[in-house]
């Protein structure tokens, strides 16, 4: 329990906080618009007039689908979304030595170990903070008229696969930021190759791992499965281990 | 100031509702295309035209065809709009709210349209000021509170 007051020193560091305040609106904004759409589709059945939607067939409805679909159309959320967790974790693990109060932090009773494990919470906290709450925002505040819907996908399984895809962006992009962080001896190079890896095989359509998981949030509906390999490894696995080998390299080494 | 962290949720959720404000006037200004679409009813088979809007928006159709032309709100189980058609009609159908809508008919024609924009209702609006002003109270008390 000795980590809570350094875990409350990262969480209200100014820097990142200010970082926060600018990044959310604005993909609040980036969600909101790409929601904010007139869509059709054609449909065919046999009958004179088509159903209206019950309680239970509330999911299959026009505006449920694009409720989970509608973040996968949306590159720019994502794009800034993986910038913003890159800063915070490359800040949270460089900023200190570039500064030169880490030896003010080393000092502190805790062992390397927890340092490690309550700077990359307080990555995570940001990172997820700013990812859901917009999701939850558009989900809720803009669909007032029709509560059955919001309800019905709140609660449904394929929006809990959504915030899962999202928690493996974020985490992916983390763990690589984190590695980065830990290798270079520099802030912006650590970020400048973060970026690289994560951001910009996207421009050139690349389908690699962060934003391959905007493919199975197409999906979310025809049952996607989160725990298939085409997923799993690279949302679990691989950060798993880049974090562990980061883990190592950071309690093994010296402090600058 | 000590509890950083939490006042700059708070401001940041209201910065959130704040954006969604400004996004609808993007939104206003976001023309929607649907269709053409050949709506019928032949033998027992319904071929309809499904909506989602994301707010109220009028909807300018233009149908060639002839029978009764039905809007109907798929999550109310309400029709919004119905009108015979004989030959050509060119007609604005305002849908009054976020939903799913079902254009369909009990003849044949063939429609296309298209939207100017989706604005919110009063009831969004309502909202979004409404959690607006309750967050800014507490962000002050906070600030009241924790200042210093």
């Amino acid at each position: 329990m000795g980590f809570r007051s350094f875990l409350s020193w990262e969480l209200n560091d100014p820097v990142k906080v200010l970082m926060f305040l600018l990044t959310f609106p604005v993909l609040s904004y980036l969600l909101a618009v790409g929601y904010l759409r007139l869509v059709s589709g054609v449909g065919m059945l046999q009958g004179s007039a088509p159903p209206s939607f019950s309680e239970g067939a509330l999911l299959s409805s026009l505006t449920a689908s694009w409720l989970l679909t509608y973040p996968s159309l949306v590159p720019g959320f994502w794009i800034l979304l993986a910038l913003f967790s890159a800063v915070v974790a490359v800040f949270t693990f460089r900023y200190e030595r570039d500064r030169g109060y880490a030896f003010s932090i080393y000092s502190l009773p805790y062992s390397k170990g927890t340092i490690y494990l309550t700077k990359l919470l307080s990555v995570i906290v940001f990172s997820l903070l700013v990812s859901f709450i917009p999701l939850l925002g558009v989900l809720s505040m803009l669909n007032v008229d029709v509560p059955s819907v919001v309800v019905a996908v709140l609660t449904s399984r394929p929006f809990l696969n959504l915030f899962a895809f999202t928690f493996y962006f974020v985490f992916f992009v983390i763990s690589v930021s984190v590695l980065f962080g830990v290798i270079f001896r520099d802030m912006f190079l650590s970020f400048l190759a973060a970026f690289f890896l994560t951001v910009v095989p996207y421009f050139s359509s690349l389908s690699v791992p962060p934003f391959s998981f905007l493919k199975g949030i197409t999906n979310l509906q025809n049952g996607v499965s989160l725990l298939s390999t085409q997923y799993a490894v690279p949302g679990l696995v691989i950060p798993s281990a880049l974090l562990l080998l980061s883990g190592i390299i950071f309690t093994r080494r010296d402090v600058l | 100031m000590k509890h950083r962290f939490i006042v700059g949720i708070v401001l940041s959720l209201i910065l959130m509702t704040a954006a969604f404000a400004v996004s609808y006037k993007v939104s206003e200004r976001s023309r929607g295309y649907v269709g053409p679409v050949t709506l019928s009813l032949k033998n027992g088979t319904l071929n309809y035209l499904s909506i989602h809007t994301s707010g109220w928006t009028l909807l300018n159709l233009t149908c060639n065809g002839r029978g009764e032309l039905f809007v109907k709100d798929q999550i109310n189980n309400r029709t919004v709009f119905r009108r015979m058609v004989i030959a050509h009609a060119s007609l604005v159908v305002e849908l009054p709210h976020e939903g799913t809508y079902a254009v369909f008919t009990n003849g044949s024609m063939f429609c296309s349209g298209y939207s100017y924009g989706i604005y919110p209702t009063t009831k969004v609006q309502t909202v979004l000021w409404l959690s607006m002003g309750i967050l800014s109270l507490v962000l002050a008390a906070l600030l009241w509170r924790w200042w210093r």
